[in-house]
């Protein structure tokens, strides 16, 4: 009798804390949750601002630069959808991947679920310059009844980045930043009137194999 | 029976914050409203503009993180960046005005997101009433070679009251292609009552009235925002209380 006591004792107290360990807890994953998902205010944009939806083959038809897309690609990775603009001057290709972040720092609202993005624009001159000339300041002019009261120059959010090469042409990683709302990392490079960009996240050097894959 | 009581009262004892904690005090969903009259045209288009009437924005909640609203008038890019100017109350991210509306730059590309009190950046001095006719003008202003990007110049006018602040060297990422005017609000019981009148894009280097345009609610359904689309150029934003939209 008494050991059944005791048993019925171990048995509730195990219960007891086991909500009470649920119940604590739980406060802490919404707030983790919360904090993943702060809200940023912004622009909200649709997806038709990615262009139109197409087949991938119709969008290198359209294309007025050469629409390139990766053949090497990490495993379980596959097409999502595409999108070109009216006058096909950009594209943007998606991929899903199961095993990978889904990214998130885009602002178009009802963009599918992706892990892959590639984005590429026709730009007739070089846009990858030296990272030495450093970003101007925002300039800041104040008026009061038609005259200048105040000018002051203020600091602009820098990215964070290095140089890396993508088959010999100079392109630009830029990394992961939760204070600039950048969470996953971009390559993007500039080949024949074309800038490319990759967006996954993945290392370094595995953005470079999927840049230098691309045909 | 015993064991499954103390589960449920140890539960629903340490359960009851995390309720009041998601719907903040009353003010409803932690969630982010939009609502905006887009310029439908299609081809390039390098700047937006409108002239702005702030009728009331209210925020619910007064803690940061809860809850603000803005008006403002945007033009987005190609790779999804963008960057929009008006007039913001309330808290977010730490992006706090206090009980006083504040003229903000907000934009956002691949070197970052940026959010810009520019009435802070006036000392307090510049900010606008309720009912001042405020124009926005966002427009693509140069390119530079500094990692292929544009740069756009903003101008906040506000007219009822002669003053004015420009922002010139603003980096961003091609030129612009949707421009827009939006109301935004964060956490349902958000109030924001507004205009926007005269509303141009810009080709190049002249500016037209918008003549195709179109209005949209971000999510479509149990938005508690609405607008009322006057004309192609004209729009009023509101409250949907069902079977109107209160814009005054």
């Amino acid at each position: 009798m008494i050991r059944n006591h005791a048993k019925k004792i171990g048995i509730g107290s195990t219960i007891f804390l086991l909500a009470f360990a649920l119940a604590i807890s739980l406060p802490m994953l919404q707030s983790e949750h919360k904090m993943a998902s702060e809200i940023y205010p912004s622009v909200s944009l649709s997806e038709s601002h990615l262009g139109k939806k197409v087949s991938l083959e119709q969008a290198k038809q359209m294309a007025t630069f050469k629409l390139k897309t990766p053949k090497s690609l990490p495993t379980e990775t596959d097409l999502l959808q595409t999108y070109i603009s009216e006058d096909g001057r950009y594209a943007t290709v998606l991929y899903s991947n199961p095993a990978m972040k889904t990214i998130t720092e885009s602002v178009v609202s009802d963009m599918p679920k992706a892990q892959l993005k590639i984005f590429m624009e026709e730009r007739k001159d070089n846009p990858i310059p030296s990272l030495e000339e450093g970003l101007p300041p925002l300039k800041i002019e104040i008026i009061d009844q038609g005259k200048v009261e105040q000018t002051k120059f203020v600091e602009q959010p820098l990215p964070k980045f290095s140089k890396v090469m993508v088959n010999n042409v100079e392109g630009v990683l830029f990394t992961p930043d939760e204070g600039k709302r950048i969470f996953i990392s971009t390559l993007s490079w500039w080949e024949d009137g074309t800038l490319y960009s990759v967006t996954a996240d993945l290392s370094e050097s595995k953005l470079i194999q999927i840049a230098e894959s691309m045909e | 029976m015993i064991y499954a009581t103390i589960f449920v009262a140890t539960f629903s004892l340490f359960s009851v914050p995390n309720v009041v904690m998601a719907t903040h005090d009353g003010c409803g969903a932690h969630a982010q409203y939009n609502t905006e009259g887009l310029q439908t045209e299609s081809g390039d288009r390098n700047g937006a503009e409108g002239i702005l009437k702030i009728k009331n924005i209210t925020p619910c909640g007064t803690t940061t993180n809860q809850s603000y609203g803005h008006h403002t008038v945007a033009m987005t890019m190609p790779s999804s960046d963008f960057i929009e100017a008006g007039i913001y109350k309330g808290y977010a991210q730490g992006f706090a005005t206090g009980n006083n509306m504040h003229y903000v730059l907000i934009y956002d590309n691949e070197g970052g997101y940026s959010f810009r009190d520019l009435t802070s950046e006036s000392s307090g001095t510049k900010k606008p009433n309720v009912n001042d006719q405020v124009k926005i003008t966002v427009f693509w202003d140069y390119y530079a070679w500094w990692l292929g990007k544009d740069f756009y110049k903003v101008i906040i006018n506000n007219i009822t009251q002669n003053h004015q602040i420009t922002v010139s060297d603003i980096w961003s990422h091609g030129t612009g292609v949707d421009p827009l005017t939006q109301v935004e609000i964060l956490n349902q019981n958000t109030v924001v009552k507004s205009e926007a009148a005269t509303l141009k894009d810009r080709t190049t280097t002249t500016w037209d009235a918008w003549t195709s345009s179109a209005g949209f609610d971000r999510p479509s359904s149990g938005n508690p925002l609405c607008f009322i689309k006057d004309a192609n150029d004209k729009y009023r934003f509101g409250v949907d209380s069902g079977s109107t939209c209160s814009t005054s």
